[in-house]
């Protein structure tokens, strides 16, 4: 197989499964216990009320009828009308997306930035200090609790120190709290990868020869252990896109960022069909372009992958 | 209910001035190549972050103030949440509104006339007052302001509070209005006075962008409310009455409580409402900051299944009513602010009858009442409720298992849990499900409670009254005495119906939370409405 037909075969895949993903958030969100009708009216609301606000938002159809008005209108670039804001999905996700994008690539950004350096380092002496030192912070940078960090970030660096703004989003400065909250899980996962792909490779017979040749150390790692070990690490760094946005739900929450993670949290609360429908169908759609992307990048470091 | 209340993720505990970071020898290369990467990346995510725009609002004309939760609309009748309303308070008017004491006062009418059989009132609009439109704010837009509530196919979050209180509305002249009532209402001009009864801008109702864009007649203007970041708003240079005292208010919501109380501690929020008591606590003692603080009218209780054993056996839900040590929660669940329940209203509420003498805590009497009962031997009970108030049932769980009682919490997520305590009584037999947890706040009127959680016309689904308590008896006082008008009369009247209830005891009354709002010492003219609103149209920035 050619690289360019592999590459075009998961093009192809990708509306396939959009429209799979589509009919299960569908479902799945018509499925959660709550109505959001009750959740507008409130408590005090009788049932006529409640009944007045379904027919109002087109809920008192059957939910296939539902799902097909949904994929007619979505193939025409509609995605539907916000139950909350009554403003078109679309032009929630246009106001939203930009500071999540923005978020993410700071967090990865810092992740991949501090994660591969610190796991060639690492793997340069393992077992000496600096490796160990690494280890637990990986360690730690993994099991933290990402609204605990933000919120002792946010302490220590905002309230304290006064280094950083507290949140919001205003300034350059304010992404930067934020954004290492973010990055810490990544970075714990980036970084021991890195470490044991090189560790892995530096331990190959022809780094060894490099070494008997008398190759500067520098060398060594960058044109012959690198390279090798690139093909796991990109590997994971492109399928921790996922935990990524996952992990932007909760920081957006606590450093009131206002991204797509915070709308998604306020949809979920008040059962906004629409939105939730949409920012997991975005959600979908940027996890299986980096995970293409890694492919891409994969095949472009790995001879072998390319001969598939 | 206080569906509303923000998730507790976490809190972070007053601790040290700082924070010990562990340090340890590095290697000296590893150092340099981590910080040169720290360089480029903070050039990456600068360039990322050019979407923002300029926020903060430390200077002394602009009023920041923070709230738990985002506003859901700006449309004043297409909501039903407190800190909604809030927000719109500044911006919009209605006829008549509260004073700082709860009673009512004239604002967009001058003056009113009630009919002798209290079903027909005419109202006198105040000459001269637009709204920030330019448009005059006369009898038309009143007409439209309440047709729009009581049209019977009204989708509005609020219509259900007017349609069944009002039957019709009309100019009577240019600068009067005419209600028809469809019973007797003697809590009338309170409903009038809530948030959601506010005027509206006629043209912007007709062009249906209420929903994004306020239009009022209040003191503070529509400036934008941007994407879910923030609303601000501006004085307003053609209000009728005395000019706002600040130029700006910049309202904007976290709901996470701990960062409520750092805001106030950076200066990024001049006011941060509600606080949790525990913050609460601490911004009492931080002599930057000054605490607010008024009895609240947030009522919190357990509705007990009376359809469901075993509390359909009147001793058991007696018994836990003796069971539960309300003057211990209060303290250590609200840190002391607040009061324990002893009547089915908050004790701030008007016509509020106490009864301590059998809303008392009296574990001996529970026990004796359980073991009546054939439970001698143990009990076993299933209640739902809300993450925010878990620590509330845990804490119950604790006593109730002094005298016998093995209570389950099923801690449900907020929408989830709306469908759950909404639920009628078959689905409720099928969950096994014998009692829930909630919290109610009516302001300042009786029948705003009264009606909805004991009335057999609310049982659920239909209304509040969660565990289908069931009394002719109680219908019928609590129609009498919302139809009253001698407030002698209403008196008695209430008095009666809350004694009949406590003695029932379709319910655990818990207690009633003060409303707690941290604020930034210099901060002036803050006030709390009873239901726990901010007032904030009045503040400055001394």
């Amino acid at each position: 197989m050619t690289g360019s037909g592999y590459i075009l075969r998961k093009l192809l895949a990708l509306p396939v499964m959009l429209l799979a993903v589509s009919l299960l958030t569908f479902l799945a969100v018509r499925m959660l216990p709550g109505d959001p009708a009750r959740l507008i009216a409130g408590p005090e609301a009788s049932a006529e009320a409640v009944a007045a606000i379904h027919a109002q938002l087109g809920l008192d159809q059957p939910v296939g009828a539902q799902y097909l008005a949904f994929l007619v209108h979505a193939a025409g670039g509609d995605l539907g009308t916000s139950i909350e804001s009554r403003r078109p999905v679309t032009v929630e996700l246009a106001s939203h997306l930009p500071y999540t994008i923005a978020l993410g690539l700071a967090a990865y950004g810092l992740a991949v930035g501090l994660g591969v350096p610190g796991g060639i380092l690492a793997a340069a002496a393992p077992g000496k200090r600096w490796d160990q030192a690494f280890s637990a912070a990986t360690i730690l940078a993994l099991s933290l609790p990402s609204f605990w960090v933000g919120l002792m970030a946010m302490e220590l660096f905002a309230v304290r120190l006064r280094w950083l703004p507290l949140m919001g989003a205003g300034s350059a400065s304010h992404i930067v709290l934020p954004a290492l909250a973010l990055s810490l899980a990544p970075m714990g996962l980036i970084g021991r990868m890195t470490r044991a792909a090189m560790i892995e490779v530096l331990g190959q017979n022809y780094v060894r020869t490099a070494r008997a040749k008398g190759l500067a150390p520098f060398a060594i790692y960058v044109r012959h252990a690198l390279p090798a070990a690139a093909t796991p690490i990109v590997t994971i760094v492109g399928l921790n896109l996922g935990a990524v946005i996952a992990g932007a739900v909760v920081t957006e929450s606590v450093f009131s960022w206002p991204g797509v993670g915070r709308l998604l949290v306020d949809a979920v609360k008040y059962r906004d069909y629409p939105v939730i429908q949409a920012v997991t169908l975005a959600a979908v759609v940027s996890v299986a372009l980096a995970n293409l992307g890694a492919e891409l990048a994969i095949a472009f470091l790995d001879p072998k992958m390319r001969r598939g | 209910m206080d569906f509303c209340r923000a998730a507790l993720l976490g809190l972070i505990g007053e601790g040290p001035d700082e924070l010990a970071i562990p340090r340890g020898p590095l290697d000296r290369r590893a150092i340099c190549l981590a910080i040169a990467h720290s360089a480029l990346i903070a050039g990456v995510a600068g360039t990322g972050a050019a979407c923002g725009r300029t926020g903060g609002s430390r200077s002394p004309g602009v009023l920041a103030i923070m709230q738990t939760e985002a506003p859901r609309a700006m449309d004043p009748a297409n909501h039903t949440a407190t800190l909604t309303g809030a927000i719109l308070d500044p911006m919009y008017e209605g006829l008549v509104g509260l004073d700082a004491a709860g009673a009512v006062a004239p604002l967009l009418a001058t003056s009113w006339t009630s009919s002798a059989d209290g079903l027909t009132w005419i109202f006198r609009l105040r000459d001269g007052v637009r709204f920030h439109d330019g448009a005059p704010m006369d009898a038309a837009a009143v007409t439209l302001s309440f047709r729009r509530l009581i049209d019977p196919r009204s989708a509005l979050a609020a219509a259900g509070k007017f349609k069944p209180i009002i039957g019709a509305v009309e100019a009577v002249g240019p600068n009067a209005v005419q209600f028809r009532l469809r019973k007797p209402y003697a809590d009338f001009l309170t409903l009038l006075a809530a948030g959601q009864a506010s005027i509206v801008a006629p043209r912007a109702a007709a062009a249906g962008t209420l929903q994004r864009v306020a239009c009022g007649t209040g003191p503070y203007a529509f400036v934008a409310w941007a994407s879910d970041e923030y609303v601000a708003q501006r004085r307003n240079p053609g209000y009728w009455g005395p000019p706002a005292r600040t130029e700006a208010l910049r309202w904007t919501w976290s709901s996470e409580p701990s960062v409520l109380y750092m805001a106030l501690r950076t200066g990024d929020a001049d006011v941060a409402a509600p606080l949790s008591p525990v913050f609460s606590r601490l911004a009492a003692v931080n002599p930057a900051l000054s605490l607010v603080h008024a009895a609240g009218t947030a009522f919190f209780w357990i509705a007990l299944n009376t359809r469901l054993p075993p509390f359909d056996d009147l001793r058991v839900r007696q018994a836990l009513n003796y069971a539960t040590d309300r003057a211990a929660l209060v303290a250590g669940l609200l840190g002391g602010f607040g009061q324990p329940a002893t009547a089915p209203l908050a004790s701030r509420t008007p016509f509020a009858h106490p009864d301590p003498r059998r809303l008392r805590f009296d574990p001996a009497e529970a026990r004796r009442l359980l073991s009546e009962a054939g439970h001698g031997a143990g009990l076993g009970v299933v209640i739902a409720t809300q993450a925010a108030d878990e620590p509330l049932a845990e804490a119950l769980q604790a006593m109730w298992a002094e005298v016998g009682v093995a209570l389950a919490i099923r801690q449900l997520e907020g929408g989830v849990y709306a469908s759950e305590a909404f639920a009628a009584p078959r689905a409720k037999a099928a969950e096994g499900l014998g009692g829930v947890l909630a919290s109610w706040s009516s302001g300042v009127a009786p029948d705003l409670q009264l009606r909805p959680l004991f009335d057999s016309a609310s049982m659920a689904p239909a209304g509040a009254n969660l565990g289908f308590y069931d009394d002719p008896t109680v219908d019928a006082l609590i129609d009498a005495a919302a139809g009253a008008r001698d407030p002698a009369e209403r008196g008695r009247l209430y008095a009666a119906v809350q004694a009949r209830i406590v003695a029932a005891a379709p319910a655990v009354p818990l207690y009633t939370r003060d409303d707690l709002v941290g604020a930034r010492r210099g901060v002036r003219g803050l006030s709390i409405r009873p239901g726990g609103e901010l007032v904030v149209s009045g503040a400055f920035k001394a």
